[in-house]
């Protein structure tokens, strides 16, 4: 055998283990991106199925609160009166709604039909992180602590009582000390913040809603004609193909949930009270579980359905 | 011309370096090919975890695993369980907050928004069925109360007894925690005849024993009472059950349904203190331990899987518990190459019994 011919051989061989380990390289590597694509359709799967959570949320502040600089409002059905709702203390429409809103709920005409008229236009809610949501306040426990400096608390004994309580600092505190930054906020989105998601509420009667939850970038419009039908929308997109497919790549859910005005105490044994002594509703000296006392504002839930794709959402 | 012949010390160190190549290369490539197994195996593992999840999800917002339409049978239809049909009536229905009409008068609404109030003794049941510590309620309405002559026949008054009654009797407990108005007492009158008739308060919503069917009221820590959501849930559990699949024969009663677990775990059995409980016997297989293990509903996407497979298994339960409503899943995968095994749990909001049953069509038409 010549040492050309040998050479050769080696070359032969060292050249298909180098082929053989490639190949199965790229196997190897194609299969995690696979992996990574089926668990980045998981989490848009389930961040689309958060979006219910932020949605009920949702429609539980809205009927109380949001329509009125000063003024709660009092559900989606009055509680007071049974009528639709929302309603501010006097029983009227709050002035952002009234030109909006009929005595029984709908929209006074179509070119208004929007949130929350019955069979209106539905709220959407593009969800992102803001860098600093309005009204943001520090995750401070206690801003105002009694200054501890030993175990045993015996030099706090010590102190004066108002170095021990004393409300140097704003309880809760905010976030930015300037008043109309912290009312603002800082809405512009965190870059970076997960997959974008969103949700859309869709009044279908009195108390009862459609609920859309997408994980997408589409910002939770429903079609290119609502984009084009919202000023400034459609340079988002840039064109209707570029829309349809984004639309196309993100995941969607319905749900029907009918709201009540209903709730219960936080705890509420009848009779507990009656037989052996009164309790004061909220009284801070009995125990949390023989203090019956009210602290849901916002209503309940009378059903939550997953449903198929709805015509009007 | 003379050829030059290799000696044979150079022939055995080129054999020698052969070999070494050889076996280096043979040894890198069963590596990688090891290597790119255990990623496979490691990837189908993943893969059965998120369709596991995936699994548990769609369970918990459809129900098919309690009411699979595409099943032979749905045996959760029948009387005594969570998807019996119901029909609606002027005397059971649920609307319980209806919305006025705005050309009605208010005079005219407020009587049906009225059938959720409370009209009970908080002390009827103090002491036996017929005790009425603060005067008689059961004139204010109770089950199959007549025509009292009033516009709606005193419909609102019975309105609530027959709800109360209706789905304790014919869906089960936690069918009616999750139907009943959130604002509810859960008591009721029913008529009894004999020497004192009188509106009583059936027995099993005030049989202060510790758990098992027909007990609504069974409770460990505080006397008889008529209880709200939060109170009757303290400490207690009362679930969704599959008789056929319960783990302990005692659950696989027709009336699982209508049963509720209470206390964390049998300290009346575990501690040999039965002679502290009423009937010697009660809360033995009854605890909130007993009903977490033994009534969820059990999903195996695959049994007919080959024994060297990974097996997946999920459990989904619907239960109330500690003034909540939960909808979780435990989602398992074990590996039979190295029995490793990965536990899941996650609780979610999605359907809820009533919302499974109004896709269903299962309430009826009202009005």
């Amino acid at each position: 055998m010549s040492a050309a011919r040998t050479s050769g051989s080696i070359l032969v061989v060292v050249a298909g283990l180098c082929a053989l380990l490639s190949a199965m390289s790229l196997a190897f590597v194609m299969r995690m991106r696979s992996d990574a694509e089926e668990a980045n359709r998981m989490s848009q799967d389930i961040q689309s199925r958060v979006m219910l959570t932020s949605a009920l949320m949702y429609v539980q502040e809205a009927g109380r609160i949001g329509w009125h600089p000063t003024s709660e409002t009092f559900g989606w059905r009055d509680i007071r009166d049974g009528m639709a709702g929302p309603r501010v203390f006097d029983g009227t429409w709050p002035p952002i709604l009234q030109p909006v809103m009929k005595d029984d709920g709908t929209a006074l005409s179509p070119s208004v039909a929007i949130f929350p008229a019955i069979g209106g236009r539905a709220a959407r809610s593009p969800m992102f992180v803001m860098r600093r949501p309005p009204f943001a306040i520090r995750s401070t426990i206690a801003p105002n602590p009694v200054p501890l400096t030993d175990p045993n608390d015996d030099v706090a004994a010590d102190r004066e009582w108002h170095e021990l309580v004393n409300y140097a600092n704003h309880d809760p505190f905010p976030v930015i000390d300037n008043a109309a930054q912290f009312r603002d906020g800082d809405r512009a989105p965190m870059p970076a913040a997960g997959i974008a998601s969103w949700f859309r509420v869709y009044r279908k009667d009195v108390a009862t809603f459609t609920i859309t939850c997408g994980a997408g970038a589409t910002q939770g419009f429903k079609d290119w004609q609502e984009v084009a039908d919202t000023p400034g929308a459609a340079e988002i997109f840039g064109s209707r193909e570029e829309f349809e497919a984004i639309r196309t790549a993100e995941t969607r859910r319905w749900y029907e949930a009918e709201w009540s005005d209903l709730v219960t105490g936080n705890n509420f044994m009848h009779g507990h009270y009656a037989r052996h002594n009164t309790r004061i509703f909220g009284g801070p000296t009995a125990s949390y579980e023989e203090t019956p006392n009210m602290r849901q504002q916002t209503g309940t839930f009378t059903y939550i359905a997953s449903i198929p794709e709805p015509t009007d959402w | 011309m003379t050829t030059r012949a290799s000696t044979m010390i150079e022939l055995l160190i080129s054999v020698s370096i052969g070999a070494a190549i050889c076996v280096t290369a043979f040894m890198a490539v069963r590596v990688a090919s090891q290597a790119i197994a255990t990623g496979n195996r490691l990837s189908l593992e993943n893969q059965l975890l998120r369709a596991g999840v995936a699994a548990g999800l769609d369970e918990l917002e459809s129900w098919k695993h309690y009411d699979d339409l595409a099943a032979p049978t749905q045996p959760l239809r029948a009387d005594k369980h969570p998807f019996h049909e119901l029909t609606q009536s002027e005397d059971f229905n649920f609307e319980f907050h209806p919305v006025r009409d705005p050309a009605a008068s208010y005079e005219e609404w407020w009587r049906r928004d009225s059938r959720t109030w409370v009209r009970s003794d908080p002390n009827t049941i103090s002491g036996s069925a017929g005790d009425h510590g603060l005067g008689d309620y059961g004139l204010f309405g109770f089950y199959g109360m007549p025509n009292d002559g009033s516009v709606l026949q005193g419909a609102e008054k019975r309105w609530r007894h027959h709800l109360m009654h209706e789905i304790s009797q014919h869906l089960g407990y936690f069918a009616l925690v999750d139907y009943a108005p959130a604002n509810s007492l859960f008591q009721y009158y029913v008529w009894r005849d004999g020497d004192y008739p009188a509106a009583v308060t059936p027995w099993e919503f005030f049989d202060q024993s510790l758990g098992g069917t027909g007990r609504l009221y069974a409770h460990t820590w505080e006397e008889a009472k008529p209880r709200d959501f939060i109170a009757l849930t303290t400490g207690s559990y009362i679930t969704v059950t599959r008789p056929d699949e319960a783990l302990a024969a005692a659950h696989r009663t027709p009336e699982i349904n209508r049963s509720i677990f209470v206390s964390w775990y049998s300290f009346y059995a575990d501690l040999g203190n039965a002679d502290k409980t009423d009937d010697g016997t009660a809360n033995a297989g009854w605890s909130v331990d007993d009903a977490f293990s033994s009534c969820s509903g059990r999903i195996r996407p695959l049994p007919l899987r080959p024994a060297n497979w990974p097996d997946l298994a999920i459990n989904v339960r619907h239960y109330a518990a500690n003034a909540r409503q939960f909808h979780s899943a435990t989602v398992l995968t074990k590996s039979p190459m190295t029995a490793q095994i990965f536990k899941l749990y996650f609780t979610y909001t999605g359907t809820t019994l009533r919302g499974a049953r109004t896709v269903r069509g299962l309430d009826g038409a009202w009005p």
